[in-house]
């Protein structure tokens, strides 16, 4: 397509979209469903992709996605409300927003620091979705090159690097995680000659474990738990007056939105990565930058600027491997990736000729929805905060059942009842004893791709690896996973650390003697 | 998540399970076929289905060790020992009812019994209601008490309601009362609610929680469920009382 003809039909799409008073009225409910999402402790934004999925499964597949975007974007913008004003962040994206958010609504100023984290917010996801529509056709073009290898490799270094980053204790246990998730791919006939895998002569495993009822039930289940178990308690939430955008503030922060908006989109587009490091990194760079690093954690606006900046972003950094070679970029794509595939959508490298209008149809929707975000956060804030006072012992239940009806009504199968639960209940202790669960459902998504093209690159080769080591993507790729693996043992961490030790010395010595001269 | 020290320990026990996982995939994946021929197809072991539950396997296998060396090197196998021997006195002690743990087994039990037990064979609409109302007492009144007697309350009737299934008692009751099942169901969830009541209202303020529980408990299968049956139009799992009742209103207006 002509960098014209797209830009038609992008501002085409925004307006035919807009222009449906039942479109709008989809965009508005799901943003503010999504902020409510977001607001509420023990609520996630993957939590809400999954639900509404199961909503959306009957409509046309835009509706479809105009829905699940707009709950995304509005979750993630969301999590800052409780963050700031209660000082528990609504979803771990929100995380980093609490250290300054709360101090800033302790001063009295919780109005103006959520006019700021909104209009960060809406600006973050805006830069996200020119990344996407900027980068994925590029990718795509790219990854039609890819053979069976490359494929093979992408999908291991997605499992191996989400495991690598999410893992809250040891490594070893986010790869596990990412190991049991390939395992769980693999139940069911297998792909190439049909034999029957794991099925244990259940004949509703033939066709393999279907991943949503898997999404619900590690995201909800172990959300449910936690959140009853351990009696989350609510603070009362700070008074605020008026918000406005603030848009002068922003201006003064605009480099640490820039930033924090690459941040968002490179963090973003590493698979399985979600908002929350986006949030974290940007947080640390933005302290690390300032003139005045004391004040953060004090209410600082630059800190709760940046990190909200960088989650939204993170959104559009998400997207890019999802549609362009069907790798999901955090938990909550991980959701929309299923959500595509019920709707016959298959992303991917072949996504722009199958749907080639498809990524910008995206586009356009992300550009509604951080609008739309901006609007419902700046005029019904103060509503919104009033379901802060819904305590968890009520609002859990009534998730636990539309996590129930979900996983049924898609297929219309009590058996996915039968598995959502037990991968639940696996995925809250896998939780406890510190493995991490993004890698898991990577794993799940990606076991079918690793599975079919590994077997079909040795068929190719005969059973060969050397194009492994001749094809260039491959052996960038063989080596980024051999350096994240070797990168996580101790005598090379011990080596990394003496080397590093050395140049510093070397170079402050080389310093000081130009001192002198 | 448990501490440092916790984990390193519970680690050794969760990289002896992680490999003896990783040794049954393998042993699975050795019993597919390697270089037979299936379904007129001759392998070889690069296109065999058991390539990639093999390399699974054994690297569940090394992980899971991985783990056991790393648990022995930072902690000491004497004190993992220890450790677990601690854990089992403190379990055969009774340990293990603090109320954190019986609130998971709460929550897992009382899910189980929807997922299993209520849904395939009682009307989506009741066996929700049942869910609901259990869920929210139990935990909403917060007092451990009234958790704990609530929760022996539901669990000796889900036993009831499970042998009643195992004996085939409820194609007995149907064949002479119809909805039979739905209608002990009813009476279920009016005796917990009954008993929930005896037991919140000597303090106003689990008096009012108790009311606000029920309200939330009964409108939500109120909107869910005809939200799902006839605008999503999604059949509900078990249709049956309160399903029949609901279909003659809505067909008898719309």
């Amino acid at each position: 397509m002509h960098i014209l003809e797209r830009l038609e039909y992008f501002f085409g799409t925004v307006f035919s979209l807009a222009s449906d008073p039942f479109n709008l009225l989809i965009l508005f409910s799901s943003t503010l469903l999504g902020i409510i999402f977001g607001a509420m402790p023990g609520l996630t934004a993957t939590l809400g992709v999954a639900l509404l999925t199961t909503l959306t499964y009957g409509m046309p597949t835009d509706l479809a996605m105009l829905a699940l975007l707009s709950i995304y974007v509005g979750a993630v913008y969301g999590g800052s409300y409780s963050a700031i004003l209660i000082n528990i962040p609504g979803t771990a994206a929100a995380a980093a927003t609490a250290l300054d958010g709360y101090p800033l609504a302790c001063k009295g100023e919780a109005g103006r620091a959520i006019g700021m984290t909104t209009t960060a917010s809406a600006i973050g996801t805006l830069i996200g979705m020119l990344f996407v529509v900027s980068l994925s056709p590029l990718i795509s073009t790219f990854a039609l090159q890819f053979t069976s290898f490359e494929f093979f490799l992408l999908a291991f270094f997605g499992i191996i690097i989400s495991g690598t980053l999410t893992s809250p204790d040891l490594v070893s246990k986010g790869w596990i995680a990412g190991f049991i998730g390939l395992f769980l791919a693999c139940v069911g006939r297998d792909p190439l000659q049909f034999y029957p895998r794991f099925t244990f002569g259940f004949s509703q495993l033939d066709g393999g474990i279907e991943i949503v009822p898997v999404l619900i039930g590690a995201f909800g289940i172990p959300q449910i738990i936690q959140v009853l178990k351990d009696k989350v308690l609510m603070g009362e939430a700070k008074k605020f007056q008026r918000i406005l955008p603030e848009l002068k503030t922003i201006g003064k922060n605009f480099k640490h939105i820039i930033r924090s908006a690459l941040i968002g989109v490179g963090i973003g587009a590493i698979p399985g990565i979600g908002e929350d490091i986006a949030g974290w990194v940007s947080y640390g760079a933005a302290k690390n930058s300032s003139k005045h690093p004391e004040r953060f954690g004090k209410g600082e606006y630059a800190a709760v600027i940046s990190t909200e900046t960088a989650n939204n972003a993170c959104i559009g950094g998400a997207m890019i491997p999802l549609l362009t070679l069907g790798i999901p970029g955090s938990p909550p794509a991980a959701m929309l990736l299923g959500a595509l595939l019920l709707h016959g959508v298959n992303p991917g490298p072949m996504l722009s000729f199958e749907h080639p209008t498809f990524i910008l149809e995206v586009t356009a929707i992300l550009l509604l929805s951080s609008f739309a975000m901006w609007i419902t956060g700046l005029l019904l804030a103060k509503q919104v905060v009033k379901v802060l006072r819904i305590p968890p012992e009520i609002f859990m239940p009534v998730i636990g059942v539309l996590c129930i009806i979900g996983s049924y009504s898609l297929g219309l199968n009590l058996f996915n009842l039968y598995l959502m639960l037990p991968v639940g209940i696996i995925a809250y202790v896998l939780t406890e004893m510190g493995y991490p669960i993004a890698p898991l459902v990577i794993g799940v998504i990606l076991g079918p791709m690793a599975d079919e093209n590994i077997r079909r690159a040795l068929m190719v080769s005969k059973g060969s690896f050397l194009p492994v080591f001749t094809r260039p993507v491959s052996l960038i790729l063989f080596i980024i996973i051999i350096f994240t693996v070797f990168s996580q043992i101790p005598p090379y961490k011990r080596f990394k650390n003496r080397m590093k030790e050395r140049f510093l010395a070397w170079y402050f010595s080389r310093q000081k003697k130009r001192k002198k001269h | 998540m448990y501490d440092k020290d916790q984990l390193r320990k519970a680690d050794f026990i969760t990289g002896i399970l992680v490999s003896l996982f990783g040794f049954w995939i393998v042993r699975q994946a050795m019993g597919m076929p390697m270089k037979d021929s299936w379904g007129g197809v001759m392998n070889v072991w690069y296109v065999s289905p058991a390539l990639l539950p093999l390399f699974i396997g054994f690297m569940l296998i090394a992980l899971g060790l991985l783990l056991i060396g790393i648990a022995i090197m930072s902690t000491g196998m004497r004190t993992i020992g220890e450790g677990i021997r601690k854990a089992l006195i403190h379990w055969r002690k009774g340990g293990w009812i603090s109320e954190r743990i019986l609130r998971f087994y709460t929550i897992v039990i009382i899910f189980v019994c929807y997922v299993y037990l209520n849904i395939p064979r009682i009307d989506f609409f009741l066996s929700s209601l049942l869910f609901l109302i259990a869920f929210i007492t139990i935990f909403y009144l917060d007092n451990y008490s009234i958790m704990t007697r609530l929760f022996l309350f539901y669990l000796s009737s889900s036993l009831f309601f499970l042998l009643y299934f195992i004996l085939g008692l409820d194609k007995i009751l149907e064949k002479f009362i119809p909805y039979g099942t739905d209608i002990l169901t009813l009476l279920f969830i009016l005796l917990f609610s009954a008993y929930g009541w005896i037991l919140s209202r000597k303090q106003t303020h689990f008096r009012r929680k108790y009311r606000v529980g029920m309200i939330v408990a009964v409108a939500v299968p109120f909107i869910l469920c005809p939200a799902f049956k006839y605008f999503l139009l999604v059949p509900l799992p078990h249709e049956g009382l309160a399903v029949a009742a609901m279909d003659a209103i809505y067909y008898n207006f719309f």
